[in-house]
């Protein structure tokens, strides 16, 4: 009884939220409190996929629910935003019958890294997939380490885990087959499924952004060597003292054409981009691989996937004065997001003028810490192309004080607490534009465009 | 000139740490004042003596803790330069290791260098985080930062476990001052607004990241201090302009004041 009148609360709370378009997560954390041990109780369909990790997270499943809602499957999946358990909850329990059984074949969760371990208390996912782990949010989140001790906890036997090679602290996860049992510790083990990246063109012969957390091998703390690295610390990592290194791969971009932007997985199946950057080609990966395991023709993940472009908005296009730019949503507090938007517009092969805002640090806290612009490879800028560099938000001094110690000429930067006064400077020229700014501050740039 | 080492710089570097030393060399520079950054992975490759100023920064716990193992090596050189009055700043959880015991998440005991009577606890069901704001006694304004930590630093033997064993003699608790105290944030126990310690000419705080930077008139007491300390003859204080510092550490302040 209590099973069907929590998901009677829930399913009318959500009525009544669609109609006061408010937020997803308040039916589900009501029927937690109605009935704690809930998602116990309910049927979870055959497969049960959940995508966690620092980047990527959404990406990976919109892509990945995209691709299979066009094989004809039948899902649900919770939209960004709703990845903590409140919204988890509302997500299953709205779309299951009063009897708790869940109304779809597949259940596809993007999952919080932080708090994945109360999640999977209640039921445990048939496939995991972890998309990488970066300094990210540090504020909140303490460091990549100790986010790895939380998603470990929320790891269960049996579940196949999705892994990302190229990650050093991602690949630790994975079940080990051979692991002594152990009493305290049951023995955890399961299928390993990993994707990577092949050497391209453009890869790198050694880690350039401006930290390694992998410096010295997590394993055994010798010093690491990368045979080739794709970004920040992605590659192909392995450590000559413990041989601690990059697994072989089920799921492989085998070529990356830049010009062309196609890339070719497992050596056919070739899939137009519709967003730049290598970690944009992580996220297809990702999808791909996941979609692999819950049985799709990998060419009609391909044909889903080519030139499928996001609707979550992560890269916009706009009119400001006489100028076209595009806005690239990065993450405050993330290194690694913003070197790769800072490499997209370096590389974009055309004259243009980049501005960034740093305005609100989160939109979700309040912090004053800005350490994480001193790991952000604001060098990337020091190219031909890049023209002049505006810094616009509250934060414009501690920006322009990154930028003194760089290599880029003091007489390009141009720094505006007011962000309109700022974008007033810039309308009067015709040149291309980049704008690099967080969720939190992109709008207040989006109100001043035409 | 002035010869400086920052140790660790590979291992321990969690919060941005490298740009201390990026603008310390460039305030001693704008002094005229010559200065050699060394970077060293292992105390085992440096004569710690050498140096008229020791940086380290902060770190994972699992980084810190293989830290501690190398610097154990050197204890009695961390001692002396201690004692000798070299000049010494440690952020983060890397002051943590001249403690007498670092009690980890698991409970596991590793033992420090001993040379001061504190204990650290570490746990891992909540990260503490959060602005500061503090006095601080060698600058005449509010200092800014951010702690990020896992950890509480208890002072005084009797903070020890009744078992413990006598150890080396650590400077005792009445001797350690702390090295600012908080009005915004966390201090050592948590509790009490006393944050880090500072001992003759060395600084241990759990303000993570660019402190020096965030915190101009602080970067210049440095100055100061290792310019006097140096054996350039006469020196005299120039002040430079440093507009974007300023700006940066006004903005910090009204934010979190």
């Amino acid at each position: 009884m209590r099973v069907i009148f929590a998901i009677m609360v829930c399913k009318a709370l959500k009525a009544v939220g669609k109609l006061l378009k408010r937020g997803s997560s308040l039916p589900g954390q009501i029927a937690l409190k109605l009935y704690p041990n809930i998602l116990k109780k309910i049927k979870m369909p055959q497969y049960v996929v959940a995508i966690t990790g620092s980047n990527g997270k959404t990406t990976t499943v919109e892509m990945t629910a995209h691709a299979l809602q066009a094989a004809g499957k039948n899902l649900i999946y919770n939209k960004e935003g709703s990845n903590q358990i409140e919204g988890v909850a509302t997500l299953i329990l709205s779309n299951c019958t009063f009897f708790g059984r869940v109304k779809a074949d597949i259940l596809l969760l993007e999952s919080d890294e932080r708090y994945a371990k109360h999640t999977f208390k209640y039921f445990t996912p048939t496939h995991y997939c972890i998309t990488n782990l970066c300094r990210d949010q540090l504020t909140r989140n303490g460091h990549p380490e100790w986010v790895f001790d939380d998603i470990k906890r929320s790891i269960r036997p049996g579940t196949t885990l999705v892994l990302n090679a190229d990650d050093p602290l991602v690949s630790l996860f994975a079940h080990n087959e051979d692991a002594p049992k152990n009493e305290e510790q049951p023995q955890k083990t399961g299928k390993n499924v990993w994707f990577g990246i092949n050497r391209t063109n453009t890869s790198q012969e050694e880690v350039t952004a401006m930290y390694n957390d992998f410096y010295f091998c997590p394993k055994c703390n010798a010093k690491m060597d990368f045979d080739y690295v794709h970004y920040s610390t992605m590659g192909a990592f392995s450590c000559p003292k413990c041989g601690y290194k990059k697994h072989a791969t089920d799921y492989t971009v085998t070529q990356v054409d830049e010009p062309a932007d196609e890339i070719t997985i497992d050596g056919q199946f070739k899939i137009k981009l519709a967003q730049k950057g290598m970690h944009n080609i992580y996220n297809l990966l990702a999808a791909f691989a996941l979609c692999g395991q819950l049985g799709l023709n990998p060419q009609t993940t391909a044909d889903a996937l080519s030139g499928y472009t996001l609707t979550n908005g992560r890269t916009l296009r706009f009119a400001l004065g006489g100028r076209k730019g595009v806005l690239l949503t990065s993450k405050h507090e993330n290194s690694v997001s913003y070197d790769q938007s800072l490499k997209i517009a370096a590389n974009s092969g055309e004259q243009c003028d980049v501005l960034i805002i740093v305005d609100a640090i989160s939109r979700k806290y309040f912090t004053g810490e800005t350490s994480w612009l001193w790991d952000i490879n604001f060098n990337l800028l020091n190219n031909p192309n890049i023209g002049e560099i505006y810094l616009c938000g509250t934060y414009c001094s501690d920006l322009a004080l990154r930028f003194e110690y760089t290599d880029i000429a003091q007489s390009k930067i141009h720094a505006y607490s007011n962000i309109a006064e700022g974008v007033g400077k810039l309308k009067s020229s015709s040149k291309k534009l980049f704008v690099i700014t967080c969720f939190s501050d992109k709008d207040k740039f989006l109100v001043l465009t035409d | 000139m002035i010869k400086i080492l920052h140790l660790y710089n590979n291992l321990l570097n969690l919060y941005g740490e490298y740009a201390n030393m990026v603008l310390l060399k460039k305030h001693l520079a704008d002094q005229n004042i010559k200065v050699e950054v060394i970077t060293a992975d292992s105390a085992a490759d440096v004569r710690l003596e050498d140096f008229q100023f020791i940086y380290i920064g902060a770190g994972t716990e699992r980084k810190q803790k293989l830290a501690l193992a190398d610097l154990q090596t050197r204890r009695d050189d961390i001692v002396h330069c201690i004692e000798s009055g070299t000049n010494m700043l440690l952020t983060g959880n890397s002051f943590e290791m001249l403690g007498r015991v670092i009690v980890d998440a698991d409970g596991v005991e590793h033992s420090g260098l001993c040379c001061f009577d504190f204990s650290v606890t570490e746990q891992s069901q909540k990260r503490l985080t959060g602005d500061v704001t503090a006095d601080c006694a060698m600058i005449p304004a509010t200092l800014v930062g951010f702690v990020n930590k896992c950890s509480t630093i208890i002072f005084g033997q009797d903070s020890a476990e009744p078992d413990a064993k006598p150890q080396a003699a650590a400077i005792p608790a009445s001797a350690i001052k702390s090295f600012c105290t908080v009005k915004r944030g966390l201090g050592n126990d948590n509790v009490a607004p006393d944050e880090g310690i500072r001992y003759k000419n060395l600084c241990g705080t759990h303000l993570t990241g660019p402190l020096l930077v965030k915190n101009p008139l602080l970067l210049d007491w440095l100055v100061k201090k290792l310019a006097e300390s140096s054996d350039t003859k006469g020196f005299v204080f120039t002040p430079h302009d440093y507009p974007n510092e300023n700006d940066a550490y006004a903005v910090t302040l009204q934010k979190l004041g």
